[in-house]
């Protein structure tokens, strides 16, 4: 009895965590979704959308580095250092 | 509770991480830029990537693994060897830790589990993490993409209108 109690206190401390915790991740996760951050009643939303959505917004937003560094490589082509290093600067400040 | 504070990043850290990015992003691209070498997209890309994971260093799973997968890929063009080599031992790790995992996950339904299976994919070293984590990682890699894609856009709108 005691040495099963010992396991599951361990469980809950270490590898595992509470059901709670875990709402709470996945609301935080919710509320960094567009598509999902603006449900009030975030209870509505199952689990199973929020790792869904996820999914896809990590996707779309890989795409849209995709698509800026094609389109940085044909801008910094055309643009010489000087002009780089204005827009460092401008940048910096 | 830790997690809490790792997961909500606290408006002066992601500002350091969004300065730490820039600064690199820029240099990089200044180095790209020098040389007189066409510049392929695929160039600007790792320079991105490699500059949000230094930005944030190694507090982060998903950032170590990134920069680990960054350097393999040059030490690949380096020498075919050792590249080899590092990627059999990658692998068995890599194995190792979904065997590991899916004996965890128990109580949760074919949707969830697909929804997880995917994430573990996205994010970098999700595959060796455990549930929470993963869920706490993606939150952290979600706001630093978010954050990559916002400068990248500004820095190519700004080229653009010189």
């Amino acid at each position: 009895m005691s040495s099963r109690r010992s396991r599951s206190s361990r469980h809950s401390s270490g590898a595992r965590i509470s059901d709670d915790q875990i709402t709470d991740l996945v609301n935080k996760l919710q509320q960094l979704l567009p598509e999902l951050r603006n449900n009030r009643s975030s209870d509505k939303v199952s689990p199973a959308r929020v790792l869904q959505d996820t999914c896809n917004y990590i996707r779309n937003l890989h795409q849209e580095v995709d698509d800026l560094s094609e389109r940085l490589s044909g801008l910094l082509e055309t643009t010489d250092t000087t002009q780089a290093a204005l827009i460092r600067n401008l940048l910096m400040q | 509770m830790k997690m809490d504070h790792h997961i909500g990043l606290t408006s002066t850290h992601h500002g350091s991480i969004k300065t730490r990015f820039t600064h690199r992003f820029l240099y990089a691209l200044k180095n790209l830029n020098k040389n007189k070498k066409p510049i392929s997209y695929h160039k600007v890309k790792i320079a991105a990537y490699s500059s949000m994971a230094s930005a944030v260093g190694s507090t982060r799973t998903w950032s170590r693994v990134m920069l680990r997968r960054i350097r393999r890929r040059q030490l690949r063009r380096a020498s075919s060897v050792i590249f080899r080599r590092t990627i059999r031992r990658a692998k068995c790790i890599k194995n190792n830790g979904a065997k590991h995992q899916k004996n965890k996950v128990v109580s949760r339904n074919d949707e969830e589990d697909e929804g997880i299976s995917k994430l573990r994919e996205l994010v970098p070293g999700g595959e060796i993490m455990e549930f929470s984590s993963l869920l706490d990682e993606s939150a952290h890699y979600i706001k630093c993409l978010n954050m990559q894609v916002q400068i990248m856009r500004n820095i190519a709108d700004l080229l653009s209108s010189v």
